[in-house]
């Protein structure tokens, strides 16, 4: 475990050393969601103010929950893993006696804690936003919940978003595989809409997916009121799919490391 | 002029042998390309199974904008983007001295160092898309459509080309941004929708700081006939501006680096 909390200081310095990445991705993941309230605070203002119980207001929270809660849970080791394996950096880490999956979650973090300290002002605001919107309520009792299940949606986002880092290993590049996995993982984890105002069959198949479990369901127990029957459900389902997350990331990597041929090294 | 075409020629060879090479990648980025497509045809169904018309955009001209969008997008992945996203690597790595030390200009080099055909393979996609929501929706005269769309497209993609120059040549100024396509991937995002939804003062700066609209719907626009001269007169000349800022902003740059190899 020591050679793992080495490897985060290393890591923490050096991301606190070169912060662009960090503040960049963390403009990214912003991006991302202001676009969708805009869109809908249209629409739900040119049908009335109100669409299957949704107003303006309901609508703005919802987004402004989601980035708060994407802050804290998105990892992305997609691009520096598929990065790695592209340009050959990755040989380095094959031949030291480290588990990889560990030294890119343990990289992840390290950029995590300097985007949260740069994320701080924009929290500031949200939380303005949310005050001044009113209509919300704290669930004292659901916090401890939210916490764990927040907890629990980190490994299962990393791990699929591991695995499509992975996918450098047939192809060249996956910077499409990353742009349909963004899509994939936004679509069916509610970050485009609430799944109230989707077809009953989307929600079907996120339900069937790990997304809902990793973006959805965290937003739900931290801004819903939700029965313990619920939350336990889906915090049953966050395990499975992260044990399930992590079979597979292993057989991935297993099956990937034949194929390795040190592109560009 | 001649010696770049030659070298054009060469690089887009080297780049094409690179595509036989990797065959799978080849297929599966033509495969994925078409589930990305699918996916946002979801996203604009779910939108549209709720009002009729968003900002005066019906779901038709919405799959014309998104038609046009990943046109420009396909366009820019399939020729220049992956070799200008290199730069903040090169120059973080030390690896522009190979650069700079060719005879031959940088900045051409650099972009047009890697192709990628698979794109340029989607693009007929597009076009199909584009033509289905031209024959479900509106649609301007033939000849106005010859006339405008080339110039708006043509200006479209130098204003495309150029912000992508300029966000990726801070990597001289910031070192290790190589991230910082995310960047132009987010902002470019935001034009898959009509930005009249976002208000006027966004909508003013879509027009003119990071011109958007410029960019991507005005060609659309000028396909369903919504696009008054002046606009088209405009867009050469924000085209004009963004090359030359992008060249000079390089050439700029360039004087900063310092090998660290």
């Amino acid at each position: 475990m020591k050679k793992y909390w080495t490897i985060f200081r290393v890591e923490l310095e050096n991301t606190i050393a070169f912060r662009g990445p960090a503040f960049i991705w963390m403009l990214f993941d912003l991006l991302w969601i202001v676009v969708y309230p805009f869109i809908w605070v249209f629409i739900i203002r040119a049908q009335g103010g109100e669409i299957q119980g949704w107003n303006v207001t309901a609508i703005i929270l919802y987004f402004v929950f989601m980035a708060v809660m994407n802050n804290f849970i998105l990892m992305h080791p997609e691009v520096h893993v598929g990065d790695e394996i592209y340009t050959g950096n990755f040989s380095n880490y094959i031949v030291k006696p480290l588990s990889y999956l560990m030294n890119a979650f343990i990289h992840e973090t390290a950029w995590k804690v300097v985007r949260t300290i740069l994320f701080v002002p924009i929290l500031f605001l949200l939380i303005l936003i949310i005050l001044r919107l009113g209509g919300f309520t704290i669930h004292a009792n659901q916090a401890p919940f939210a916490i764990l299940v927040a907890l629990l949606a980190v490994p299962i986002y990393f791990l699929s978003a591991f695995i499509i880092g992975l996918t450098s290993f047939w192809l060249e590049d996956s910077s499409i595989a990353r742009t349909i996995f963004w899509t994939t993982s936004g679509l069916f984890g509610g970050q485009y809409a609430p799944f109230e105002l989707m077809p009953r069959f989307l929600d079907r198949i996120a339900s069937a997916l790990p997304f809902k479990y990793a973006i959805y369901f965290p937003l739900r127990v931290a801004s819903q009121t939700m029965s313990s029957a619920e939350i336990l459900r889906g915090v049953l389902m966050q395990v499975i799919w992260m044990i399930a997350l992590f079979i597979l990331a292993k057989l991935v990597w297993k099956k990937g490391l034949t194929r390795y041929s040190a592109v560009g090294r | 002029m001649r010696r770049y075409l030659k070298l054009l020629k060469i690089l887009v060879r080297v780049s094409f042998i690179r595509a036989l090479m990797f065959r799978a990648a080849f297929y599966m980025d033509i495969a994925y390309s078409f589930i990305w497509l699918g996916l946002f045809f979801i996203i604009i169904q779910i939108l549209f199974s709720h009002t009729e018309e968003i900002a005066g955009w019906s779901r038709a001209n919405l799959i014309v904008l998104l038609g046009v969008w990943s046109f420009l997008d396909d366009l820019g992945a399939g020729t220049f983007w992956d070799g200008i996203k290199r730069l903040p690597d090169l120059v973080a790595d030390g690896a522009m001295d190979f650069i700079l030390a060719r005879p031959v200009d940088s900045q051409f080099l650099i972009a047009a160092e890697r192709f990628r055909f698979s794109r340029v393979l989607v693009i007929l996609a597009d076009v199909g898309l584009i033509a289905y929501g031209l024959t479900i929706g509106e649609m301007a005269p033939w000849h106005t459509i010859i006339l405008r769309f080339p110039v708006l497209v043509v200006s479209g993609y130098i204003i495309a080309l150029s912000v992508v120059y300029l966000l990726h040549t801070l990597g001289f100024w910031f070192l290790r941004i190589n991230n910082v396509w995310a960047l132009y991937d987010g902002l470019e995002g935001i034009a898959k929708y009509p930005l009249d939804v976002f208000g006027r003062h966004i909508k003013l700066l879509s027009l003119t700081i990071v011109p958007l609209t410029v960019m991507f719907m005005f060609p659309a626009q000028a396909l369903l006939g919504r696009i008054t001269t002046l606009e088209v007169l405009y867009a050469p000349v924000v085209a004009a501006i963004f090359f030359a800022v992008a060249r000079w902003f390089y050439q700029y740059s360039v004087r900063r680096y310092s090998s660290v190899a």
